[in-house]
């Protein structure tokens, strides 16, 4: 339904479908939107719970630079990123 | 929100459990911010909570059955809390403060500007009666206003005073009546003296404020001649009469003649309106050039230079940059008819003479008595009618 909604209104799926929004800046910062939960965290690896799966992180000396409800920014030396549903 | 974290207040923790993840996560969900978690060891995190929502996040963390050590205290709450434990800091800030408020609400320095007749002292003095002196307190000083007006009534020779106070300056600026230069050649008497003619000219008019005139109008006088005599008394016998000096003026007709020659092609320049701005830093009075500079794309270019020097305060530093700005420029010929030229050159001429006459003088007639066309060229002679004062001044000798 909302997907419907999103493509007969032309509205951007991250608001209407709460699905995740992610920005890259480099390779050294990330920033995700609607995420859901945080799953596992280490410097290595990191796994965010979204709507249709698993986000998963790969890297090193990864850590998370803010967190809060809506979002969450990661830093560090980012080198995989992959959904898994 | 509203203000930045740090005025607030935050907590870096160190939180050891088995739970860690969890933990995160159930914060998030009450709405905590959560900053700069950083993994330490399988159970253990670095995270930094807000002052405000520290104590929420430790019953969430207690729940978690995760263990919390503070490692480092941030911001504003924290920093005045440590203020009051020292209180002789707080004393030291608290002088400071009030140090510099008592000692900025004095008078340090009284500064006079722009005078050059009207001594220091004098100012000083005057300035110290009105209560502007060094040490005076700021809010004790009278109006502005109050000062320039006094100080104006007692200075005679300033035309404007200024009263301002920046900072713990008082600074007077006065500004000193321009009086007229007194030592002119007219205005200086030289003693008992003759009016000779300066040149050969025909009177045109006497107009003798002192003195014996010896020449009519009309009369035509040679260079040297006594126009107007110094002397009373019988002209036949300059020795026996009262010597009283002349003065006035005698204006005479004089005849000047001038050659100009005008080419009948005009050659100007004019810019083109193309213009290109170089920048090159300079040291000492070596320019260094830019090597990656483009090539000025102009055939005929004028430059305008412009120096910005570095300045340190008052001293100029022997390095800077050189603006040249590059404007390019071209020869516009104008071909003139004869009679064209003839009237250039007659103008030419006119303002070449009336430049020589100076104010005195004025122009009567003019006549072009030649004119000829040469190797593209029109040369003129002109003759030229004009009035001038042709008296000068001649010291009568005595004793002679």
């Amino acid at each position: 339904m909302r997907k419907w909604v999103s493509d007969w209104l032309d509205l951007p799926a991250e608001v209407t479908e709460e699905v995740p929004r992610i920005e890259m800046v480099g390779s050294r910062r990330l920033q995700i939107e609607n995420y859901l939960e945080v799953e596992k965290f280490s410097p290595t690896e990191l796994k965010l719970k979204v709507k249709e799966g698993t986000l998963q992180i790969k890297g090193e000396k990864l850590k998370i630079a803010v967190i809060y409800q809506d979002g969450v920014r990661i830093e560090g030396e980012i080198q995989e990123l992959r959904y898994m549903k | 929100m509203g203000y930045p974290a740090l005025v607030k207040g935050k907590v870096r923790l160190a939180c050891t459990g088995e739970r860690v993840t969890g933990l995160i996560n159930q914060t998030v969900q009450a709405g905590i911010h959560l900053e700069d978690i950083q993994w330490v060891h399988e159970q253990k995190l670095h995270l930094t909570v807000p002052l405000t929502h520290f104590f929420s996040f430790v019953s969430i963390a207690r729940r978690n059955k995760v263990r919390l050590k503070i490692v480092k205290k941030e911001g504003v709450p924290f920093f005045m809390r440590k203020l009051k434990r020292r209180k002789a800091f707080l004393l030291g800030v608290a002088l400071f403060i009030l140090l510099t408020l008592s000692l900025s609400s004095f008078v340090w320095r009284v500064q006079i500007e722009g005078n050059e007749q009207i001594p220091e002292r004098y100012v000083q003095a005057l300035l110290k009666k009105e209560g502007v002196f060094v040490g005076q307190l700021k809010g004790k000083l009278p109006e502005a206003e109050v000062i320039q007006h006094d100080l104006l009534m007692h200075l005679p020779k300033a035309s404007w005073v200024g009263f301002r106070v920046e900072g713990t300056r008082v600074i007077v600026t006065i500004v000193e009546k321009k009086e007229p230069e007194t030592k002119k050649e007219e205005n200086r008497d030289p003693g008992p003296v003759n009016l000779v003619a300066k040149k050969n000219a025909m009177v045109y008019d006497l107009r003798v404020e002192r003195g014996n005139p010896l020449v009519e109008v009309n009369q035509v006088v040679k260079k040297g001649q006594i126009l107007v005599s110094g002397i009373y008394g019988d002209p036949e016998n300059p020795d026996h009469g009262k010597i009283v000096g002349a003065k006035g003026k005698v204006i005479g007709e004089v005849w000047y003649e001038s050659n100009v020659s005008v080419p009948l092609v005009q050659k100007r320049k004019v810019y083109t309106g193309e213009r290109v701005k170089k920048l090159s830093p300079y040291l000492f009075s070596m320019i260094i050039p830019n090597p990656f500079a483009e090539k000025v794309p102009f055939k005929k270019v004028e430059t305008i230079r412009k120096i910005h020097s570095c300045y340190l305060g008052k001293w100029r530093l022997p390095f800077g940059l050189v603006e040249d700005e590059i404007l390019e420029m071209k020869w516009v010929k104008k071909d003139l008819t004869p009679e064209d030229a003839v009237m250039l050159g007659k103008m030419r001429a006119r303002e070449e003479l009336q430049q020589r006459l100076g104010g005195n003088g004025r122009i009567l007639e003019e006549k072009i008595l030649h004119q000829r066309v040469e190797n593209g060229k029109v040369n003129l002679k002109v003759h030229f009618d004009a009035i001038e004062n042709i008296a000068s001044i001649q010291p009568i000798l005595q004793g002679e």
